[in-house]
């Protein structure tokens, strides 16, 4: 893979503002051209129609014509300068004149027609200064302030229209229409630059949907390259103790005596079998997948899914010296994945095994529950071993990966850190919780404790054929 | 440390593998003839390093150790090269990790070689032969150039 781009993804996403505005240029100069074309050639044909009106004789020549004719002049000019910047992506620079194009043609209607109908001038001043933050948030992406003015200038629209005293001589047909008119127009423009708005905000959502799942991918690469990196630490130790025993078994095999000879080669035979520990967690690791984020969810059998983790791990290690006390029903099922259960329950089991003294008994069981307020219920895994127990000072190391209890550092017992974490992973990636209780008396034991849900009700009643 | 030549050298092994000590203990005594002592941690490590009077010194760097707080490799170095009583023991570190950056500390804290396991027997015998050969003019020299030369990146940068 090329490393290339993907360094300048995280170049990108350390500037997530600089993402967020490519995503809003692109659109802002698309939606700035269509606005501002469709804007234009309607005011062109505003101009061709008053022109054809006028020529044709059918417009009488009033102030009132005149007045609109020259509106519809200006804003026209605007407009153009705004199409003409659209096009040059000045996208700022179109929406300031696109809106000043708009405004003109609304507040020049108004002023026209407001004159005409002879309404006090003090009124017109008024909608002027109230309409223009309307533009002007618009602009600055203000929703909430745009809302405020919008609403002010319905306010104070009805108050010159119903309330100054200079207009009460109109007559209150008049003063309706113009009030409606005003209020029409107002919210219009409030309700198209709100949908900008909400588009925009859209279009922000989804960019930043898109950045953080990359960051995930991210995430999850780093914990792999973690895995990896620490895998690869751990098996160097064992595999110097086996290289270095083999080595000097092969260098002194004249001179050593048999006790000797016997120590080098029980190290050698110790460290294969660390090391076999270490590989069959990393194929574990490879098989399932955890960490590549794609965890295939069907029902589970609990009851097969235990049968088969016993049967792993008496491959591991002999379970045969500890009475079993399974206690699953058959029809329990959890929504999850088989190979994520039973490695996370394997593991489990080698640890009770490990742990806890020949003829001391290990106990598995599990049941439905279904916590209060719940959608459904979860199915509960209990797996119990009469064992050493966890010390509560130690408790917060047992699921932290390559941790092992001082204890078992200090007493030999191997292990590779890994497994405990592992089951965790496994757990939680089926979007379950794994827990344990213990008393840390020697004799009591450990419990585990697995919490999965169970399948949703819409999910195939019997799992498929090759979930394995 | 001026010694008699007759004496035998008292090489510290300190790491936290239990089989890779048993494994040094018995094959450096076998193949170099010295006294081979060890430790599971660093700290236990420097207590041997106050008690005991050493020919060099082999080290690992990841030590967990069995308090919560466990000394690495480098900080247990710089320990002993911070005291004029045990500066001069020479070191050699043997460890799991492989980058560059580990290395250049390695050797800037005062390490006299650096081995990456796994590394044959006889790599480390040569590799504790010539450190307990080198002179501390030598030594010092070395880290001079090592100060001028241009530290490795690490990969996270």
């Amino acid at each position: 893979m090329d490393q290339d781009p993907v360094a300048k993804l995280d170049a990108f996403l350390l500037k997530e503002d600089e993402l967020f505005s490519l995503f809003d240029r692109e659109r802002a100069i698309k939606l700035a051209r269509v606005v501002s074309t469709a804007a234009l050639v309607m005011s062109l044909l505003g101009i061709v129609v008053m022109a054809f009106l006028k020529l044709s004789q059918r417009a009488r020549s009033t102030n009132f014509f005149w007045l609109v004719f020259e509106v519809v002049v200006a804003a026209s000019v605007l407009l153009g300068i705004g199409w003409w910047s659209a096009f040059h992506d000045d996208q700022f620079g179109a929406a300031i004149a696109v809106v000043g194009g708009m405004l003109t043609f609304t507040l020049g209607f108004q002023v026209a027609w407001e004159v005409n109908n002879g309404l006090d001038s003090v009124a017109v001043a008024l909608f002027l200064l109230t309409a223009l933050p309307i533009g002007l948030s618009g602009v600055l992406g203000e929703p909430k302030l745009m809302l405020a003015t919008t609403v002010l200038v319905i306010v104070l629209t009805c108050v010159v229209c119903f309330i100054v005293p200079g207009n009460q001589r109109m007559s209150l047909n008049y003063r309706l229409i113009i009030a409606v008119v005003t209020i029409f127009v107002q919210a219009a423009i409030a309700g198209c630059i709100s949908l900008a708005a909400l588009f925009y905000i859209h279009t922000l959502q989804r960019a930043s949907i898109i950045g953080e799942a990359y960051r995930q991918i991210r995430r999850l690469d780093t914990m792999k390259e973690d895995f990896i990196h620490n895998v690869n630490h751990e098996l160097r130790t064992p595999f110097m103790t086996l290289s270095a025993s083999t080595e000097m078994l092969y260098l002194t095999n004249d001179t050593l005596t048999p006790p000797e000879r016997t120590r080098y080669l029980r190290l050698a035979y110790d460290a294969t079998e660390r090391m076999s520990t270490i590989l069959t967690t990393v194929l574990n690791f490879q098989r399932t997948g955890v960490g590549v984020g794609t965890v295939v969810f069907a029902p589970v059998v609990v009851h097969d899914a235990v049968r088969e983790a016993l049967a792993l791990a008496e491959m591991f290690a002999p379970m045969g010296s500890h009475p079993l006390r399974v206690d699953v029903a058959e029809r329990l099922r959890i929504w999850g994945n088989v190979a994520l259960l039973q490695e996370a329950l394997t593991n489990l089991l080698t640890n009770a095994h490990k742990y806890s003294a020949p003829q001391s008994p290990i106990e598995i069981v599990a049941y439905q529950r279904k916590a209060l307020g719940a959608a459904r219920p979860h199915i509960e895994l209990r797996v119990r071993d009469f064992g050493l127990g966890i010390p509560p000072k130690d408790a917060h190391l047992l699921f932290q990966r390559l941790s092992r209890l001082p204890r078992d550092i200090e007493s030999n017992v191997p292990g590779s850190g890994l497994g405990l974490s592992h089951s965790k992973l496994n757990i939680e990636a089926m979007q379950g919780t794994i827990r344990f209780e213990s008393t840390g008396r020697p004799g009591e034991g450990t419990v585990f404790i697995i919490t999965l849900p169970t399948p949703p009700p819409e999910a195939p009643a019997s799992p498929p054929p090759n979930t394995k | 440390m001026a010694e008699p030549v007759a004496t035998p050298h008292t090489v510290l092994i300190v790491d936290d593998s239990p089989e890779l000590r048993e494994l040094l203990i018995a094959g450096l005594g076998q193949l170099m003839h010295m006294r081979i002592l060890a430790a599971e941690s660093a700290i236990a490590g420097l207590e041997i390093v106050e008690r005991e009077s050493l020919s060099c010194i082999v080290v690992d760097i990841m030590m967990p150790g069995p308090t919560k707080d466990g000394m690495d490799g480098f900080k247990f170095v710089q320990i002993v090269k911070g005291d004029p009583q045990t500066e001069a023991i020479p070191i050699v570190f043997l460890t799991a990790r492989e980058e560059d950056v580990s290395r250049f500390i390695g050797l800037a804290v005062g390490g006299d070689n650096y081995l990456v396991k796994p590394v044959s027997m006889r790599i480390l015998v040569g590799a504790i032969e010539k450190a307990i050969a080198t002179s501390p003019t030598e030594r010092r020299l070395r880290l001079q150039r090592l100060a001028e030369s241009e530290p490795p990146r690490s990969p996270h940068d």
